[in-house]
């Protein structure tokens, strides 16, 4: 099959260069694999010096050393050249950094579970506190959770196998059904009020959170019933996918019960609980307050295609590259399928104040983090807040505080136009756009280059092009919405 | 270009017709079952872009797009 050519919004690499292209972010893709460690360096660290506050690692890791990283180590907004991006995705390399995750996942995990039951293994450090035990359990549920991202990666995938480990990723936290639940529910309705995992604005985390496990568990029973529905079957079968990926953990689970005994049962439920709702932070985040406009026909509405302006990324560069590019959430929608990294960051999509991780710690404390999302959310939609996903209790009560712009007649539209279109006029001399790019897809139209195929000759000046015409790549964005360049070279 | 689909598969999510709603239409049935028709299965090159974002976007992978 051709893959047809795209063009990409900020590429560092001028087209036809790639021979020399690199990957700079290649090998920091092992930096992925220092979360799981993480364990491992809690008991080594254990070992050498008897502080027990070293098994609280995971959540110090997550709240404060990420975020402190992303404030110091600054954007990384690079995108592959469009002519690196298929040997990129075919690289294996780049997948065995994301299977390693799950061995050292899996070691740490069950090496917790006996630490926290019977005790040092060597004999040298001895028993764990309650709080050690309480520590570990969160460090290594922060690791699940970080898995469940690992997962994400793997569960997008066309192939089999890795669908399969995108499932024994997220056995460890009994999340099973986010495979389901994701691919088929979250990616269709992502950025509406139906979204069980799209929060709204006005919307804590600690209000989101019972909506989303609630409706998620929800969604997922309901796919996958409904797919065995149309078979005139009953869902209670193995190839369920949501009770054969609960039956892992379960197996899981128990065995590890019948291992160690009934004492670690509170520890497990611990660890699971932080794993999912470390994950279910990270959703809250991605598209806070973003809503799709309904589009058609009357009586036959949709809501609009995923378009970068419907989640919140990120080019932060320490969680980028912990949680493989989930960051640059915009083109992930836009190609779900894409490998992470050949994701690209678009101009267009809004944009986080810093990275995930840091993010993570705000939507902690709910005043902090409206605080700092609220404006930007009011931004992103021009001060008309009536086109954003709000809160429903809260509606009135945001719309009262930031009241939408007052509708105006058609003659003062049409004169704001007017105004507009002249000020655009003089601020843009159509001499000096070279090039204009499609804000959708990207795709750019050069004027030197013209557009055989569209009819434009070399040479064919922006301002000459018709107004109705419309974005030969993608076809959905038309030239006034496409951002005029004054060089080539910032395309 | 054609497009074909996996019917075996296809559970009317809608996610083609979000990204290509010339070529896909997704109605429900008196029963509640969402079906996905395909308008038009011989797209022209000039709209293979969109068609192929259908296709990527598909969750249960039943499009398949044939030269």
């Amino acid at each position: 099959m051709n893959i047809p050519t795209e063009s990409v919004a900020n590429s560092t690499v001028p087209s036809g260069s790639s021979d020399q292209w690199t990957d700079k972010k290649r090998y920091l893709w092992l930096i992925g694999l220092v979360v799981p460690s993480l364990a491992f360096l809690a008991y080594g660290a254990w070992l050498a010096t008897g502080v027990g506050a070293f098994f609280w690692i995971g959540p110090v890791v997550i709240l404060v050393i990420v975020p402190a990283i992303d404030l110091f180590s600054g954007l990384d907004r690079s995108n592959p050249p469009d002519e690196a991006i298929e040997a990129l995705e075919a690289d294996r390399y780049y997948r065995w950094v994301t299977y390693l995750f799950l061995p050292i996942q899996y070691v740490g995990f069950l090496g917790a579970m006996y630490l926290i039951a019977r005790g040092d293994p060597l004999g040298i450090g001895g028993d764990l506190t309650t709080w050690d035990k309480v520590g570990l359990a969160l460090s290594i549920g922060c690791i699940g959770g970080i898995g469940i991202n690992t997962a994400h990666e793997l569960g997008h995938k066309r192939e089999a196998n890795e669908r399969w480990l995108s499932k024994i990723a997220l056995a460890q936290s009994f999340y099973g059904h986010f495979y389901i639940e994701h691919n088929r529910g979250h990616h269709v309705r992502v950025a509406t009020p139906e979204d069980p995992a799209s929060s709204r604005m006005g919307e804590s985390f600690y209000a989101f959170w019972p909506r989303t496990v609630a409706g998620s568990l929800k969604s997922a029973w309901h796919v996958e019933k409904k797919r065995y529905a149309r078979r005139d079957q009953h869902p209670f079968r193995i190839g369920n996918d949501v009770l054969n990926a609960w039956l892992m953990s379960a197996v899981l689970f128990g065995g590890v019960v019948a291992w160690l005994g009934l004492e670690v049962v509170p520890y497990l439920l611990l660890q699971a609980v932080i794993g999912f709702s470390l994950l279910e932070v990270v959703n809250y985040m991605e598209h806070y307050g973003m809503l799709r406009q309904k589009v058609g026909k009357p009586g036959k509405e949709r809501y609009e295609r995923v378009d970068p302006s419907h989640s919140w990324n990120s080019n932060n560069i320490a969680t980028n590259v912990l949680l493989y590019h989930l960051q640059r959430h915009s083109d992930h929608h836009a190609n779900p399928t894409r490998r992470y990294q050949t994701l690209r960051d678009f101009e267009e999509s809004p944009v986080l104040p810093t990275g995930y991780a840091g993010m993570i710690t705000l939507a902690l404390f709910p005043p902090l983090y409206r605080r700092v999302m609220d404006p930007r959310v009011l931004a992103h939609f021009d001060g008309d807040l009536t086109r954003a996903n709000l809160q429903p209790r809260k509606r009135d009560k945001i719309l009262a505080k930031y009241p939408p712009p007052v509708k105006q007649t058609a003659e003062e539209i049409a004169a704001e136009q007017a105004s507009v279109d002249a000020a655009a006029a003089a601020a843009l001399v159509p001499d000096e756009v070279m090039a204009a790019r499609c804000p959708g897809c990207g795709h750019t139209y050069e004027v030197e280059v013209g557009n055989e195929l569209e009819g434009f000759a070399a040479g064919t000046a922006w301002s000459e092009i018709p107004d109705d015409w419309c974005c030969p790549d993608c076809g959905v964005r038309e030239k006034v919405d496409f951002v005029p360049l004054t060089s080539v070279e910032s395309a | 270009m054609k497009i074909e689909v996996d019917r075996g598969r296809c559970e009317g999510l809608g996610m083609c017709e979000a990204m290509a709603h010339d070529y896909f239409e997704v109605t429900e049935t008196p029963e509640g079952d969402e079906v996905m028709t395909v308008l038009d299965d011989s797209p022209p090159e000039s709209d293979r872009a969109q068609v192929f974002a259908a296709v990527q976007a598909c969750p249960v992978l039943a499009l398949t797009l044939r030269d």
